[in-house]
């Protein structure tokens, strides 16, 4: 009798790992602005019947205990969304994450200097403060590209900002040569002082995206500034393109909250 | 009963009933309206160190029911497998750039059509592997710069004989060929299609057959008279269709990716009835996602990394073969029954 018991939960479990059990895909997340001044709108969808889509605003991991997604979800402060398909049939989704910024206008009077983009991806200097992310088409007009140097600009405001953040807008594709920034950093250039550091950030994220860098800001009272993004340089031995240059790539610049 | 006898009773109970529970499961089923599926994706029998695959591009059906893959691996560009996914012929070394596979009837004998991107050529061979004859670059046609921009990917052979050939990876023209391989005309290119990746004969109104090119990167399906005048496109947003496939009254379209970069591993499969309205997406979107303003397919279920090519059978269900998906064999969908 044991063995007739043991037998029958092997043949149970063998037959239930036949069982085909496949991942949903992620939610598709949109929002009418990546950067806002009072709030922005968020829509999820995921056109599946049977499904549901369960979000956090908190930054933690959304579960079928989190909030069911019906309608667009209206954000007033820099948040990061995250999102997760659910149905009876099929395990869950991995999590899609959207972050949306609160930042104050800065435009392109505040540019002092700054040094043009490689002339096949050059978009004008607007479309760094335009408060518009641009999407994985390189030449939609979002885009500025950097192949032979840093981008290196001054920035000069009437007011200090007071921003706890500095955001730098870019992309990372590989697959198009073009790699995260080796360094953000903006420094305090401000003639009452001697030059001083605001912040600084190393990213290391190789994944295919659309990163926004949010870079936290020392509190303080300077009025101009440097910011310099440092090109990743050589592409890394093992990419097809070992040899050459690889594209850095900025579409957006802001201050924020 | 003895207490000892009844707490084994108990135990067994506990470990087998979620057991049971988890039997009552069915398969999940992928598609909508008539055309749901099961997906079995070790339908293929072939030994991976045998008979390697890269990309697998295409697929079709012969008269005897063996099925044609044509991939870029030079160990076997053409592999045959039975129903059953078992290999039973394997040739073509000499073609890099394997991509589109056609067959066509010609007076009961069946010849293949392999397109070359590398080689820049078109081979009409025997389903045996032995070419008859090569279609190149019309560089006299003025359109071309040198022959290696023309780029094949697909072919299809007209009602009178004469052989279409889309340059789906050089310059988007259609180009029309007479039987004995001289060119005579072209149709599309850049200003109209975008990627035109794919062509087939549409022969379900008799009276008027038409060809259905596919302009992938433009996520459209046109339709032309067989002189290369537009009669109607059909948009499918987000849908980076490969070549049309027609079985009975419907289309069926291999959609390699929904979502750029290409690297995504966000295709499913597309099915439209006779009037080319979209009815059935395995692994994707509902159809109904289109209705929504600025709807667009997407993804659903990970089914499918770069689904690449459709097949369907007598018995309707669907092989898959997959481009750039971890040099996987073409798995099946078994059609379920309504």
């Amino acid at each position: 009798m044991r063995y007739l018991i043991l037998f029958s939960v092997l043949c149970f479990n063998y037959l239930d790992s036949m069982a085909q059990s496949f991942q949903l895909a992620e939610p598709l997340m949109f929002s009418d602005r990546v950067f806002f001044y009072e709030n922005c709108s968020v829509e999820l969808v995921f056109e599946m019947d049977g499904s549901e889509v369960r979000y956090t605003l908190d930054g933690s991991e959304p579960t079928l205990e989190s909030k069911r997604y019906t309608h667009p979800i209206k954000l007033k402060k820099t948040t990061r969304v995250k999102a997760r398909c659910f149905h009876p049939d099929f395990l869950p989704s991995e999590i899609a994450e959207l972050h949306v910024f609160k930042s104050q206008q800065i435009a392109t009077c505040n540019l002092i200097t700054w040094n043009d983009p490689d002339p096949a991806y050059e978009a004008p200097m607007e479309a760094l403060v335009d408060r518009k992310k641009g999407d994985m088409n390189l030449k939609s007009g979002a885009w500025l590209g950097f192949r032979q140097e840093d981008f290196v600009s001054e920035w000069g405001f009437r007011q200090p900002p007071r921003a706890k953040y500095l955001l730098v807008g870019s992309m990372v594709n590989t697959a198009s040569w073009i790699f995260p920034p080796q360094r953000i950093e903006l420094t305090c250039i401000d003639e009452r002082w001697k030059p001083f550091q605001l912040g600084v950030l190393a990213p290391d994220e190789l994944e295919n995206a659309l990163p926004v860098y949010q870079i936290p800001l020392i509190p303080s009272n300077c009025t101009k500034m440097r910011l310099t993004i440092e090109h990743y340089g050589m592409l890394p031995e093992d990419h097809p393109g070992a040899g050459s240059r690889a594209w850095l790539f900025i579409d957006e610049i802001g201050l924020g909250w | 009963m003895k207490r000892r006898a009844f707490n084994k009773q108990i135990f067994a109970f506990g470990i087998l009933a979620p057991a049971f529970n988890r039997l009552q499961k069915v398969d999940p089923i992928i598609g909508h309206n008539d055309f749901t599926y099961r997906v079995e994706p070790h339908w293929c029998k072939a030994d991976k160190n045998r008979h390697p695959v890269r990309d697998c591009h295409e697929m079709v059906l012969d008269s005897r029911g063996l099925i044609y893959l044509s991939t870029n691996d030079v160990h076997n560009n053409i592999l045959v497998f039975n129903k059953d996914g078992e290999v039973v012929d394997a040739f073509g070394t000499e073609y890099p750039g394997a991509h589109g596979l056609s067959l066509h009837d010609e007076n009961g004998t069946e010849f293949l059509y392999l397109t070359d991107y590398e080689r820049h050529r078109v081979f009409k061979m025997t389903k045996k592997g032995r070419v008859v004859q090569e279609f190149a670059c019309p560089v006299d046609a003025g359109i071309y710069p040198d022959e290696s921009a023309f780029k094949p990917t697909e072919t299809c052979v007209g009602p009178d004989g004469d052989v279409y050939v889309a340059d789906g990876y050089g310059l988007d023209y259609i180009l029309r060929y007479s039987p004995d391989g001289s060119f005579k005309s072209y149709f599309g290119g850049k200003k109209e299609l975008n990627n035109a990746h794919g062509i087939c004969l549409d022969v379900r109104d008799p009276i008027t057959p038409k060809l259905l090119v596919s302009s992938r990167a433009a996520n459209q399906l046109k339709s032309y008279d067989l002189d290369g005048q537009l009669q109607a496109t059909v948009d499918l947003p987000g849908a980076w269709m490969c070549r049309p496939v027609i079985h009975g009254d419907e289309v069926y379209l291999a959609v390699l990716v929904s979502k750029m970069p290409w690297d995504s591993a966000s295709g499913f499969v597309c099915i439209l009835d006779k009037n080319n309205t979209l009815i059935s997406v395995p692994g994707g979107s509902k159809p109904t996602a289109l209705d929504r303003k600025d709807g667009h397919l997407h993804q659903t279920v990970r089914v499918f990394r770069h689904p690449h090519d459709v097949l369907v059978d007598p018995n309707g269900d669907i092989y898959v073969a997959q481009w750039n998906s971890n040099r996987v064999y073409p798995i099946r969908l078994i059609r379920t029954q309504s």
